[in-house]
């Protein structure tokens, strides 16, 4: 029952740890973004979607929604290993 | 554990490349509501039988107003004239968008509206009126609606409409950003007050005199990181403007501008005290007087809707050559840093003058500009990394500024509209995304399950599996 109680704990403070993560991923990610690049990548895009059936730019931050969600996972999925009872090799 | 280190270097380089979109595609949506309060947002005139129209209208304001200027976006060719008479403001957009349209179909006008009104009393919403022009002749089946029936936010800010009897005109900005380190750039409608001459000791001479004119632009950021209302920005910026005279001496000339701030009950703002710079205009018997300053680094500017005054007195003008003086252009642009000076977009709609005149006005380098850039550094807003998934079901299909780009193919369009309809994007786009987020997805999965980490599952049960236990043994 404690044991339980202990990893519901432990997974929530995982997820809450990677939920900061993912929002500090992307306010990092902007930020550098806007600060290299101004503006000229989301026109860039706005662009292109002028010519397309669908807003580019819309899509491809989807796509990077994505690729975060799964950097996050891959990183909550290395806290829980890292905090799981494990037994050395001896 | 190769492996691992792949994936995760791998990851983190599509996710900077790809990320680079997050937001920043968000500010190009962004910008469309940059002046909001302002605007009457696009609608539809429907029609009820195949006609050839052209989507011209006319916008009456039911009430006593003496001036009224209503400027769109993204057209300069739009003329609006006012009838004091009538109330009425003719407003001809007939070559955007002329030709047959289908029975059932609409015209969808894109256009936005900013309407400034100069009245004794309130103006009221309810009040607007917009007409299709020439009702006689055309076969629109809404002869009149109001705002009401406009199926957008169609509601104007009147706490922003400036409680002065003053010349009003909009500048409607295209890209107005704040704090982005990006050069202001558009044009506005001067052409009422182009239209004006004054003439030494004629009533208008006189009528100028102190006569104050209002450019009013706002001072948003975009709504991501909108700043309510009461909160500053730190603006550090550089004004720079010219008004081109058509009068051969007006030496006597004398133009301050100020930049204030109006909110019910009184305004605020500060002035912008600058030397005007005499400029020949290549021999075209016109003059220009350019002023520049920066704005003050690291001032703090509530977020509101801001005014350019102009306060012309012509009063001490000394000529014996110069019969009348007409205002042949005014433009305005901001630039973040002064050393571009120069290499901005030409806010001049005439195309007639020079942005910036050789030499002239580089000066006022603030030695403090590193502290507010210090400053922005510290004050950004965290970004919901989740906005992506219900950008994708609101409706994108609109027109994107491209400031910059324009800049770097030395367009002067600096807005794009899709050449698909909203109905064909705003159905394709989300589509576009799953399939696009279910592909990642995929690829990962399959990608880290079948390496050697093996990521997708228990690498402890994995191994320390008791037969694992058993061959080491571990007891």
């Amino acid at each position: 029952m404690l044991d339980t109680v202990f990893r519901i704990l432990k997974i929530t403070v995982i997820c809450a740890v990677c939920a900061v993560f993912l929002i500090a991923i992307n306010t990092l990610i902007s930020f550098i973004t806007q600060v290299i690049f101004s503006n000229v990548v989301g026109e860039f895009f706005a662009l292109i979607s002028m010519y397309m059936p669908f807003n580019a730019g819309v899509v491809f931050s989807a796509i990077g929604l994505a690729l975060s969600a799964i950097l996050t996972f891959l990183i909550a999925k290395k806290i829980f290993d890292l905090t799981s009872w494990s037994i050395s090799a001896v | 554990m190769k492996g691992k280190i792949k994936c995760f270097g791998l990851l983190s380089v599509l996710l900077i490349i790809f990320g680079l979109s997050l937001n920043v595609c968000s500010d190009v949506n962004a910008i469309q509501y940059t002046i909001d309060s302002f605007l009457i947002h696009p609608f539809a005139f429907p029609i009820s039988s195949t006609t050839s129209v052209s989507d011209e209208f006319y916008i009456m304001l039911d009430q006593n107003v003496s001036d009224l200027n209503i400027t769109p976006r993204n057209s300069s060719y739009l003329i609006s004239s006012y009838n004091s008479s009538t109330r009425k403001c003719e407003y001809s957009n007939s070559y955007r968008n002329p030709g047959y349209y289908a029975a059932g179909k609409s015209i969808y006008w894109q256009g936005s509206f900013i309407p400034s009104f100069v009245s004794s009393v309130s103006p009221d919403q309810s009040c607007l009126t917009i007409l299709p022009y020439g009702s006689s002749n055309s076969n629109f089946s809404v002869p009149q609606f109001d705002t009401n029936s406009i199926p957008f936010n169609a509601k104007l800010n009147t706490d922003s409409l400036l409680p002065y009897n003053f010349m009003y005109y909009s500048i409607p900005f295209s890209n107005v950003r704040t704090v982005d380190g990006v050069d202001y750039a558009s044009t506005f409608d001067v052409s009422e007050l182009l239209q004006n001459t004054v003439h030494p000791g004629d009533p208008d001479f006189t009528y100028y005199t102190n006569h104050i004119t209002h450019l009013s632009f706002p001072l948003n950021v975009n709504p991501l990181e909108s700043v309510p209302v009461g909160e500053n920005l730190v603006v550090s910026g550089r004004i720079d403007f010219g008004v081109g005279l058509s009068s051969s001496d007006v030496s006597g000339l004398d133009i301050s501008i100020s930049i204030l701030r109006s909110y019910s009950g009184g305004s605020d703002g500060f002035d912008l005290p600058c030397s005007l710079s005499y400029y020949d205009n290549n021999g075209s018997h016109s003059l220009a007087y350019y002023c520049s300053r920066s704005v003050p680094s690291g001032m703090a500017l509530s977020v509101g809707h801001y005014g350019l005054a102009f306060n012309i007195d012509s009063s001490s003008v000394i000529s014996s050559t110069a019969q009348s003086m007409q205002f042949s252009q005014i433009f305005i642009t901001f630039h973040d840093d002064p050393d571009t000076f120069g290499g901005s977009i030409s806010l001049d709609q005439f195309g007639s003058f020079p942005n910036v005149a050789p030499g002239v006005a580089r000066v006022d380098s603030e030695n403090g500009d590193w502290f507010s850039s210090l400053v922005s550094l510290f004050s950004f807003t965290f970004s919901n990394p989740f906005a992506p998934i219900f950008t994708m079901f609101t409706n994108t299909s609109t027109c994107a500024n491209i400031p910059i780009i324009a800049s770097l193919i030395h367009s002067n369009e600096t807005q794009v509209c899709p050449f698909f309809t909203s109905s064909v994007t705003n159905i394709t786009t989300p589509v576009f995304s799953f399939v696009s987020v279910m592909l990642v997805f995929g690829f990962a999965v399959r990608w880290l399950g079948s390496s050697s980490g093996n990521m997708f599952e228990d690498q402890t049960s994995h191994k320390w599996s008791n037969t694992q236990f058993k061959q080491k043994g571990v007891k």
